[in-house]
């Protein structure tokens, strides 16, 4: 029935080398730790994307009971804590997630560093990994303002004033991400929830697009 | 290379005064035990995800996320408590 459908599909749009391409390639000897167990600091680009991808999905559920505005920012939050049934969990996997996948990230760029994996012709690689890894630290930033509770609010402050030295740009910057060169308040709030689920989220795919599709063309890097 | 005894250095560096490229071999230059990613190597990599995530949910569940007291412009008395005393943590 499966087949059916399948080839239903295929013969009128040919599928199969679309995923064919995706799938097919050989895993070499020394990035498979059934063979070496030291290849498991290969996992951790995997890993990385495993959270990213628990991110994605467990945030999904949390804008379901989210109501982004200052008034009710942190009734939506305590009340997905301690009424809705899992609420606790799924935003326990959010908070936690947003800390683990630094640390895989982290671990992976270890890995890339001291393998010497981001030097020719991998260098255009290592310039998207950073540019990942500060859309990464802008959504651990923008975050950590949702739930709006006290140390949310002063954190953020923080932050601001610490986007605001910024040579030249600082206090344009601060106003475009606060709404207002002082306050921090029902602008800031709606700001970094857009922010946070739209703007860094679009950038994210589409650098990781980039990032697997440059493994893939130019195979991972050779043994020590 | 040439180890031990005869080898030649730069000065008194460890640095061997013989020069050859840095570049490593292309790993075609190792053959034999590769694997097919689909669907063999697939099929166990789910094995290491499936451990992960039960770490994960096992921190999750152990550790319920942190909610402070509702933010409180005109309440920063809180933070003016030393940083790593548990004060940073009980506005409930
Ligand atoms: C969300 C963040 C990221 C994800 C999901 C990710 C994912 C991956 C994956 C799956 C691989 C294949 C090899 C492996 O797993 O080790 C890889 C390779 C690579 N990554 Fe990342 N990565 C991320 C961030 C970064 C960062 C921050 C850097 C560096 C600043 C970086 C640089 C590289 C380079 C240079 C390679 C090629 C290495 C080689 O061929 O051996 N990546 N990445």
């Amino acid at each position: 029935m499966l087949q059916k459908m399948y080839d239903w599909i295929d013969d009128r749009i040919d599928i199969t080398p679309i995923w064919r391409d995706i799938a097919d390639h050989e895993v070499p000897e020394h990035v498979n730790p059934a063979h070496h167990f030291s290849a498991f600091v290969y996992c951790f680009g995997g890993l990385t994307f495993f959270v990213v991808v628990i991110q994605i999905l467990s945030g999904m559920f949390l804008t379901m009971y989210y109501v982004p505005d200052i008034e009710n920012a942190w009734k939506s939050v305590y009340y997905l804590q301690t009424e809705v049934a899992h609420g606790q969990i799924v935003r326990g996997m959010h908070h936690w997630g947003a800390s683990v996948v630094i640390v895989m990230l982290l671990l992976h760029t270890l890995r890339v560093f001291f393998q010497g994996a981001y030097k020719k012709p991998r260098e255009l690689n290592w310039m998207v990994g950073v540019l990942i890894f500060f859309i990464m630290l802008g959504l651990g930033f923008t975050g950590y303002l949702l739930p709006w509770d006290n140390k949310a609010y002063f954190a953020t402050q923080v932050g601001l004033e610490i986007a605001e030295q910024v040579p030249f740009i600082g206090g344009d910057l601060k106003t475009l991400l606060a709404g207002d060169p002082n306050i921090v308040g029902a602008q800031t709030l709606t700001r970094f929830f857009a922010i946070h689920v739209f703007f860094l989220p679009g950038a994210l795919f589409a650098l990781l697009a980039v990032h697997f599709i440059l493994i893939r063309r130019q195979g991972i890097s050779g043994p020590l | 290379m040439h180890k031990g005894k005869g080898m030649k250095f730069v000065g008194d560096s460890r640095i061997s005064a013989e020069r050859k490229p840095n570049i490593p071999k292309d790993y075609s230059e190792y053959p034999g035990r590769t694997e097919a990613f689909w669907p063999n190597f697939l099929l166990k990599e789910w094995l290491v995800g499936a451990v992960f995530l039960v770490g994960f949910l096992s921190l999750t569940v152990a550790h319920p996320s942190p909610l402070e007291g509702m933010a409180d412009p005109t309440n920063a008395a809180i933070y003016h408590c030393r940083i790593g005393t548990s004060c940073f943590y009980t506005n409930y």
